[in-house]
C-alpha cells in the first residue's frame, strides 16, 4: 500500500537508499577490519580517498579501470538478463586480450604501427571476435548438448588462462623475436598513452557509448524484449515465437565480444601481455558490479566507478598504510551476498530471479 | 626408492586434497545444490588448520580444526542458499571471495604480529613409516599422513551411503527432484543443510590437508585452484563417488608430472588445461546414466 502512494522522486530516493546503505556497510566493515588488525583506520581511509578520487593520478586510474568494468559488466548484464549465467568474462577477456596482441606481431605489426588508426581498431575488433568465438564454445555447448553454462564458461575461464600463459611463454614459437612478452612491448603508437601522467586514455570515453547502446537495445528494441522474455520464462517465449536457441548463441556472442574487447582496451591501456594480466579478476568483480546495478546498463556505470574506485584505492591503502588490498575482496563479497538477499526478499525480483 | 614408486607416492599426496575437496563437492552435488566456491572453504581450512596446527604445534588438532573451519564457513552459503533462497551461483562467488580476502587478510595480520619468525606447523609423521620401504603400498600408502588414509577410507563410505542407506537415498531424492521429495515428506531444508556441513568439513580437511600435511606454512591462496579442479573432476566422474575418486587420481598423476617437468616447458600449461579440456570433453558426451543430478542448482 505504502509503496503505492510514493511519488516518482520518493520512489527515487527509496531505490538510493539500500546502495547508500551498502555504503554505509562498506564503510563500517572497512573501519572495523582496519582496526581489528591493528592500523590507523584515518591514515587508511585518507589514502584510500586520494588513491581513487582524491587525485588526478587516482581519478585516472579509476576511470581506466570503470572502462574494463562496464564493459565486463555490459556483457554479464545482457546473459543474465537472458537467463545465461555466463560467468566467463575473465576468459573470454584473456582470449581476447592474447588475439589483439597476436595481431601486432609479424608483418602487419609494421603496419599496424605505421598507421595506428587502422591498427587500434583492427585490434579491438580482434579482440571482440576472439571473446566472442570464447563464449559462443559455451554458448555452443549449451544450445547443442544442454551443457550448464556456469560449469563450461567457468572451466573456459581456467582454460583460457593456461592457453594465454602458454602462449606468453612459448611465443618464440610462434613468432620466434623475443622469449618473454612480459619484456616485449607493443609498439608505442598501438598503446594508449595515458593523460599527463595518469592511467586516464582515450579508450575511457568507448565505455559510455556502449552502456547507451545496451540500454536502447534492452528496453526499447523487439530484440531486448525478447531476450529479457527468454530471461523471466524460456518455456513462454519459445511458446510466443522467440527463437530461444539462435538467440542463446547470440548472447553468448555479444556478451563474449564485450568481455574480449574490454581485453584488448585493457592489454592497450597497460601496453603489454603478461603471464598475468592487469586487470585479473576484474571478469568476476564485474559480476558483482553487473548485479550490484541490478543488471540495469545506465546504473552499471556508476557502479563501475564506485568498484573501481575501490580497487584503485585499496592498492595506495596497502602501498602507504599498511591496511591489506584484500579487505576488498571481503567487501566484493559481502556487498554481492546483500544484492542477493535484497533481491531474494522482493517478490518483484524473485520472478526475474536469474535461473529460477 | 625407484622413481616409479616416488612417483606413486607424490601422485597419492597431490591428489589427496584433490579427493577430498572432490568428495565435498560430490556429496552437495548429489544433495541438488552447486558450490563453485568450494576454492574458498578449501581456504578457509587451510588457514584454520594453519593458525591451529601451530597455535597447538599439533598437526592433527590442525586438520580437526580445519575441517570444522571449513564446516562453519559453508553455514554462510546454506543461509544464503536455503534460508534466503539466494542463486546458488552467485553465493558461491560471493563466498570464494569472502574466503580469500578474509583469509589473506587474517595472515598478512598474522605474520605482521610475529615478524622475523617461520610460522610453521610440525612434521606429521606417516602412518607407517617403519614400513615405507614395502615396494609399491610404501610410497603410496605408508609414508602417507592419516589424512590420505581417512579420504581413501571415506570413498566406498560415501558409496555405501548413497547407494545402500535409505538417508542416502532420500538426499539423493533431494537432489533428482526437491519438490517431490518435500511432497514425499523428507525434510529437503534439513537434508540440505546436513550435506552443506558434510561438505564444508571434507572440502575444509583438503585444505587443511595442504597446510599441516603437505607443506606445513601457509602463503596467501595457497589452494591455487584446486577447488576448481576438484569441481572439474566432480563432472568428469560423472556425479558418482567411484568416477570422481578416479578423476582425482588422474589429476593428482597429471599434476604430479607436471612438477616433475625439470624446466619450465610448454607442457606445464597444457597439463593445467587438461583437467577443464576433460571436463568439458564429459559434459559433451552423452551418457546413458549417472548424469548429473535433476534438481541441480534448484
Amino acid at each position: 500500500m505504502a509503496e503505492l502512494e510514493l511519488n516518482g522522486a520518493a520512489r527515487g530516493w527509496r531505490r538510493l537508499a539500500w546502495p547508500l546503505l551498502l555504503a554505509l556497510g562498506t564503510a563500517a566493515v572497512l573501519a572495523l577490519a582496519i582496526v581489528s588488525i591493528g592500523q590507523n583506520p584515518e591514515l587508511a581511509f585518507s589514502e584510500f580517498v586520494s588513491g581513487s578520487v582524491g587525485s588526478l593520478t587516482g581519478l585516472g586510474g579509476t576511470a581506466a579501470r570503470a572502462t574494463i568494468l562496464i564493459f565486463f559488466a555490459l556483457g554479464i548484464a545482457l546473459s543474465f538478463r537472458a537467463g545465461l549465467i555466463n560467468i566467463g568474462a575473465e576468459g573470454q577477456a584473456r582470449v581476447g586480450a592474447a588475439a589483439a596482441v597476436a595481431l601486432t606481431m609479424g608483418a602487419q605489426g609494421a603496419l599496424f604501427s605505421a598507421h595506428p588508426w587502422l591498427g587500434i581498431p583492427a585490434m579491438l575488433l580482434a579482440g571482440a571476435a576472439a571473446g566472442a568465438l570464447w563464449s559462443l564454445l559455451a554458448g555452443a555447448m549449451k544450445r547443442w548438448r544442454g551443457v550448464s553454462e556456469v560449469v563450461a564458461t567457468l572451466m573456459l575461464n581456467f582454460a583460457a588462462i593456461q592457453l594465454v600463459r602458454f602462449f606468453v611463454s612459448s611465443h618464440d614459437w610462434l613468432q620466434g623475436r623475443d622469449t618473454d612478452l612480459q619484456q616485449n612491448e607493443l609498439p608505442a603508437a598501438l598503446k594508449f598513452a595515458g593523460w599527463s601522467g595518469t592511467d586516464f586514455h582515450w579508450g575511457v570515453f568507448l565505455a559510455i557509448p556502449a552502456a547507451l547502446a545496451a540500454h536502447v537495445f534492452l528496453f526499447y528494441t523487439a530484440g531486448g524484449m525478447r531476450l529479457r522474455a527468454m530471461g523471466l520464462n524460456r518455456g513462454a517465449a519459445r511458446a510466443c515465437g522467440v527463437p530461444c536457441d539462435a538467440l542463446t548463441l547470440w548472447v553468448f556472442g555479444i556478451s563474449g565480444a564485450l568481455a574480449g574487447m574490454a581485453g584488448a582496451l585493457g592489454v592497450m591501456a597497460v601496453g603489454k601481455l603478461g603471464t598475468e594480466p592487469a586487470y585479473s579478476e576484474f571478469g568476476y568483480m564485474a559480476v558483482s558490479v553487473a548485479l550490484v546495478a541490478e543488471l540495469k546498463p545506465l546504473p552499471i556505470v556508476a557502479v563501475a566507478l564506485i568498484f573501481a574506485a575501490m580497487d584503485m584505492g585499496s592498492g595506495s591503502m596497502e602501498a602507504t598504510a599498511g591496511v591489506p588490498h584484500w579487505i576488498v575482496y571481503v567487501l566484493n563479497g559481502l556487498m554481492i551476498l546483500a544484492m542477493l538477499a535484497r533481491d531474494a526478499g522482493s517478490k518483484n525480483l524473485r520472478a526475474q530471479r536469474i535461473g529460477a | 626408492m625407484s622413481p616409479a614408486e616416488y612417483a606413486i607416492g607424490a601422485s597419492v599426496r597431490i591428489g589427496t586434497p584433490l579427493l577430498l575437496a572432490g568428495l565435498g563437492e560430490l556429496v552437495l552435488e548429489r544433495a541438488g545444490m552447486i558450490n563453485i566456491g568450494i576454492e574458498g572453504v578449501m581456504l578457509c581450512g587451510a588457514f584454520g588448520g594453519f593458525y591451529a596446527g601451530w597455535a597447538s604445534q599439533s598437526p592433527l588438532l590442525g586438520a580437526v580444526v580445519g575441517a570444522l573451519t571449513g564446516a562453519a564457513f559453508m553455514l554462510i552459503f546454506a543461509f544464503m542458499t536455503l534460508k534466503i533462497r539466494a542463486e546458488q551461483i552467485v553465493t558461491g562467488m560471493a563466498t570464494n571471495l569472502i574466503a580469500a580476502g578474509a583469509t589473506s587478510t587474517a595472515f598478512d595480520a598474522l605474520s605482521a604480529a610475529h615478524p622475523g619468525e617461520s610460522l610453521s606447523v610440525p612434521h606429521w609423521a606417516g602412518v607407517l613409516e617403519q614400513w615405507k620401504d614395502a615396494p609399491v603400498i610404501g610410497p603410496a600408502l605408508c609414508e602417507q599422513t592419516p589424512l590420505t588414509w581417512l579420504a581413501l577410507a571415506l570413498v566406498p563410505l560415501i558409496w555405501w551411503y548413497f547407494e545402500k542407506t535409505e538417508r542416502g537415498l532420500e538426499l539423493r531424492a533431494v537432489g533428482e527432484n526437491p519438490a517431490a521429495a518435500q511432497a514425499a515428506g523428507i525434510n529437503v531444508a534439513a537434508a540440505r543443510l546436513k550435506a552443506c556441513l558434510a561438505s564444508g568439513a571434507l572440502c575444509g580437511l583438503g585444505g587443511a590437508f595442504l597446510t599441516v600435511s603437505q607443506t606445513s606454512s601457509y602463503a596467501a591462496n595457497c589452494t591455487s585452484g584446486r577447488g576448481f579442479v576438484a569441481l572439474a573432476a566432480v563432472v568428469l566422474g560423472r556425479y558418482t563417488t567411484f568416477g570422481t575418486t578416479g578423476a582425482c587420481i588422474l589429476f593428482g598423476t597429471a599434476f604430479y608430472l607436471r612438477d616433475a617437468i625439470p624446466t619450465h616447458s610448454a607442457a606445464v600449461e597444457l597439463v593445467e588445461i587438461l583437467p577443464y579440456a576433460l571436463a568439458l570433453a564429459a559434459l559433451c558426451w552423452k551418457f546413458k546414466s549417472g548424469s548429473a543430478p535433476a534438481g541441480l542448482g534448484k
